[in-house]
């Protein structure tokens, strides 16, 4: 049990640094998923690679969320959960351009062309 | 304030804007996205989550939120069907409307009386709700059996489809509420001073407690709509409602804070929800792109909030130094004088 819960545990430590600081953040469960697919894409070449991306990713969309909420002074929750779409988006159409899914599901880029 | 600059102007017309650009668009690639059909069922779409977000605007407007709308959905649905198998249609509507009520009463009561933070309260209840459903449906979708409780969902009037007359007919009768009764006027001045409120002897929790039941009066007749247009009930609707609703609202111009807004915008953030669903099926857009798209906007828009808020402040500020300079400069020769 205590197993299974490690992975939800270190989240919490994380939001709860925020929720003590008096902010919310709805997007760490797209930063996770993130986090997690750089660390499958990475692990093939190197371990130590695989293991420092992901938390230099973290922090990087961290501090996107910090500078947006911080420096522009926009609201917590709808910034996080703005970006919560934003990070899972990204990593959705990364993945299929990665797999590369036919050009048909890419029907954006041929408008684009057009 | 109203200004006329330029970055105003942008700030209030963002939604028009934005509408029309991507009506636009579409126009250069595919026309037949414009016939008849294809906008009414537009609209028709966003007639669901239209009635959640209608009734949170009130509730939004006095400085509170519900997150548990989406459960709310379910279970009143699934109450609903269940009442209309076993006591007829008439009373699967009224008690899958009543259940609502008594959901939006419990939230109501849990924020304004014992004083839990609307969110996670909400949240809580959310969760609580959501059991319920899969505890009285066993976790499968119950099929109703009466045919007369589909005709709410189902059925047509002047050409329209009925989910679309009780979408306009809820919005009105809030619009009409917001504008020009007590109901509304409390909401603003609420969301705007809670404790200015309480101290002019207004019954401050009676009416919180009101506009929960309100939020989830709305959520359990489109739930309600919902079981009886797809015949059937599931524990598993409704999930992220929620945030898609929030994020409309605020699409629409109701501050987080509070105390402002209106029927309108709410009511165009939801037809952009509508017109970027059926985009990115008439473009055959991979699904995510969608997302990508709408989370840009929500991000732009707060952004937009913030960067306009600060201008208005800075603008304050900035009158309220010169008053005071002004004032001390008629004031030091008076004094001189004496």
């Amino acid at each position: 049990m205590l197993n299974n819960l490690a992975v939800p545990g270190i989240v919490a430590l994380g939001v709860a640094l925020i929720v003590i600081a008096g902010g919310i953040d709805l997007s760490f469960s797209s930063m996770l998923a993130c986090c997690v697919a750089l660390a499958a894409w990475l692990q093939p070449h190197s371990f130590w690679l695989a293991l420092v991306g992901p938390l230099l990713l973290g922090a990087l969309l961290g501090a996107l969320n910090g500078l947006i909420i911080v420096k522009v002074g926009a609201n917590p929750l709808i910034t996080t959960l703005g970006t919560l779409w934003l990070f899972l988006a990204v990593l959705f159409i990364l993945a299929v351009l990665y797999n590369n899914y036919t050009a048909k599901h890419l029907a954006l880029l041929r408008v684009a062309k057009r | 304030m109203r200004s006329h600059s330029l970055p105003a102007l942008l700030f209030r017309g963002r939604l028009p804007l934005v509408i029309g650009g991507l009506l636009l668009f579409m126009a250069l690639n595919d026309r037949s996205f414009f016939i008849p059909e294809n906008l009414l069922n537009i609209v028709s779409y966003s007639s669901m989550n239209g009635l959640l977000a209608i009734g949170m605007t009130m509730l939004k407007i006095s400085r509170e939120f519900d997150i548990s709308i989406g459960s709310n959905l379910v279970l009143s649905g699934v109450v609903g069907v269940l009442a209309a198998n076993h006591f007829g249609p008439a009373a699967g509507i009224a008690l899958g409307g009543a259940s609502g009520a008594v959901m939006g009463l419990i939230n109501g009561w849990l924020v304004a009386k014992a004083n839990v933070n609307s969110f996670i309260a909400t949240l809580g209840s959310m969760v609580i709700f959501q059991g319920i459903a899969f505890a009285l449906t066993d976790m499968k979708p119950v099929a109703c059996e009466r045919v007369g409780f589909q005709t709410l969902g189902g059925g047509e009037w002047l050409g329209l489809p009925s989910p679309i007359l009780c979408f306009a007919g809820v919005t009105g009768l809030i619009w009409f509420l917001l504008k020009s009764t007590r109901v509304g006027k409390y909401a603003y001045a609420i969301g705007g001073n809670l404790r200015g409120c309480r101290n002019l002897g207004i019954a401050v929790d009676r009416w919180r407690i009101g506009y929960f039941v309100i939020c989830g009066l709305c959520a359990s007749f489109a739930g309600v709509i919902l079981a009886s247009k797809l015949g059937a009930a599931s524990a598993t609707f409704g999930e992220n409602v929620a945030l898609v609703v929030i994020a409309a609202i605020v699409l629409g111009g109701v501050p987080l804070s509070g105390g402002a807004g209106s029927v309108p915008g709410v009511v165009g953030a939801i037809l952009l929800l509508g017109l970027i669903d059926s985009m990115t099926i008439y473009l055959n857009v991979f699904g995510y792109y969608q997302n990508l798209f709408w989370a840009l906007l929500l991000i732009g828009v707060v952004v937009l909030d913030a960067l306009y808020a600060r201008r208005v402040n800075r603008r304050i500020e900035l009158a309220e130094l010169l008053r005071l300079k002004r004032e001390s400069q008629t004031a030091a020769p008076a004094e001189v004088k004496g």
